[in-house]
């Protein structure tokens, strides 16, 4: 569903973040991408979904060549991105948050209405507090609304960068158990994490990336074992 | 209440509301892209000369000429943004604030001076919107143009309001303002939000000049005072606060004229400073004022 080929990219000239990585996200499944620090990975997904041009390689969504498409245009392809950093808009409300999210199709209110029925259906919670200002909402919920407003474009690909940093574990759960029954509904996802056991054990597959480059991938079942002597490799100990 | 302090008061709503429509663009141009347009002024003088070439120029209607005025200050704003602002956003530039500040000074001493060396340091004076005067309230008589300016901006005003809170645009371009990641993954083109905000400004700044120009006479620097007077309200108001605008338009006007009548006409400048220092030391972030994001 997605390739993404030998990938160069950086932000200031002459210095790379990422040297070479290649990777394959298949549809339906939980694709992981771990790593210490510094990794490349949040660069990896800026680059996947436009936020930051690639210097080489190609990424490909379907037929679509993604290289070069603006970040904006991606909701329009059925990729939803959800950026590490808090993109809630805090003095709206969680509905028109969540309404936002629909922006692509603005002009089909049935649609609109429609999804967002769906939306608050499956997070109660926002319904509850659908007349909130986004900012004053905890931080989990804020992903959660920030989760709600990505799926108004009813995506394809859902790509999530560190979805858990900074959250309560209990807060944590819920976003991995919403993944995975997005992943049951039939989603495909790329997930970036820090959070290493978890991101194993949700993900089909996994790719381990250290200094801008690949280090290995495969099927979760290969990696479950070794999780220990990779981490105890990433620290040097 | 007498005539005279009448009609100070209702002069000091009619320049509010024009105050308005040059706050109103800044503060959009302010909390959509974190830039402090200083060149709105020159953008307010555009509109009066456009008004003069469209009017006596070329002959055309006045009511013809002030749509076209501002369309042509939002096309210059367009230009202004596409060929000056953009690289802010597109590429990684250091101290982006400082960069735009650096410019849009510079745009406008350009403009100011372009004026000047094209149009010569004379006054204009487009034709009327409305000539002659009209009995308001008793004695009181306002020319026509007053009241067209004041009736327009109402309009005007109430149009952007309308356009800012009942529109999927002004929606994206709030959501814009609020977050620039989360507008660019709802699908929204932050880039394209961009233009549309000083498109938007240029409107409302080239009406506020056109509006103005057949009661003031256009020349080059006929947009300083005005936009300082707008700096003052955008601060009033609370950086990026669109109600705060409107509000603190209103209240500058009020106290200018009533401190005209009560204390002294020669101070009338001064009396908004002093309203602002007064709400910076109880409300550092103005009336309306929200917590910061930067470019």
């Amino acid at each position: 569903m997605l390739v993404v080929e030998n990938i160069v990219a950086g932000y200031v000239e002459d210095v790379d973040i990422l040297h070479s990585v290649s990777l394959e996200v298949r549809k339906g499944q939980i694709s992981s991408i771990i790593g210490p620090n510094g990794s490349g990975k949040s660069t990896l997904v800026r680059v996947i979904c436009g936020m930051l041009p690639a210097r080489q390689g190609e990424v490909r969504y379907d037929a679509t060549k993604l290289s070069g498409t603006p970040a904006h245009r991606m909701a329009e392809l059925g990729i939803a991105y959800l950026p590490q950093e808090r993109t809630v808009f805090p003095h709206l409300t969680v509905e028109q948050n969540i309404e936002l999210g629909g922006w692509t199709f603005r002009r089909d209110g049935a649609r609109i209405g429609k999804m967002l029925r769906k939306v608050y259906a499956q997070f109660p919670i926002l319904a509850e507090r659908k007349n909130t200002k986004g900012g004053d909402l905890s931080g989990g919920q804020q992903k959660i609304l920030e989760i709600a407003r990505a799926l108004m474009i009813e995506p394809n690909l859902l790509v999530f960068d560190e979805p858990t940093v900074g959250l309560a574990p209990i807060v944590a759960k819920e976003v991995y158990d919403t993944l995975e029954r997005l992943k049951a509904e039939g989603m495909t996802v790329l997930l970036v994490d820090q959070n290493v056991r978890e991101a194993v054990r949700i993900g089909d597959h996994v790719y381990v990336l250290e200094l801008g480059r690949n280090k290995a991938d495969g099927a979760r079942d290969a990696f479950e074992g070794d999780l220990h002597a990779l981490i105890k490799d990433w620290l040097q100990i | 209440m007498d005539v005279y302090v009448l009609s100070q008061i209702v002069n000091g709503l009619i320049f509010g509301l024009i105050y308005g429509l040059i706050a109103l663009g800044l503060t959009i141009i302010f909390g959509i892209m974190r830039v402090v347009n200083f060149a709105h002024g020159e953008f307010l003088m555009l509109g009066g000369y456009a008004l003069y070439l469209f009017t006596v120029t070329l002959g055309l209607h006045p009511l013809i000429g002030l749509p076209l005025s501002m369309a042509s200050v939002a096309a210059f704003g367009v230009l202004t943004e596409r060929v000056l602002l953009r690289p802010i956003y597109t590429t990684r530039i250091e101290r982006p604030e400082e960069y735009a500040i650096i410019l849009t000074f510079g745009l406008s001493l350009f403009l100011q001076n372009g004026a000047l060396a094209t149009a010569g340091a004379y006054e204009y004076t487009p034709n009327s919107f409305w000539s002659g005067s009209v009995p308001v309230i008793g004695d009181l008589w306002l020319s026509g143009d007053r009241l067209f300016a004041a009736a327009m901006a109402v309009v005007l005003i109430l149009a952007t309001l309308l356009v800012m809170y009942r529109t999927w645009l002004g929606r994206a371009l709030m959501a814009t303002a609020q977050s620039r990641v989360g507008a660019t993954v709802s699908g929204i083109n932050a880039i394209g939000m961009n233009m549309t905000a000083v498109a938007l400004a240029g409107l409302l700044a080239g009406a506020a000049g056109a509006l103005l120009s057949p009661i003031f006479l256009v020349y080059p620097d006929v947009g300083v005072v005005p936009v300082v007077k707008a700096f003052v309200i955008l601060v009033l108001g609370g950086m990026g606060s669109i109600p705060g605008a409107v509000i603190a338009a209103l209240i500058l006007g009020l106290v200018e004229s009533l401190g005209s009548v009560y204390i002294s006409l020669a101070y009338k400048d001064v009396y908004s400073f002093l309203v602002l220092i007064a709400v910076l030391l109880i409300r550092p972030y103005g009336l309306f004022g929200q917590k910061e994001r930067r470019a």
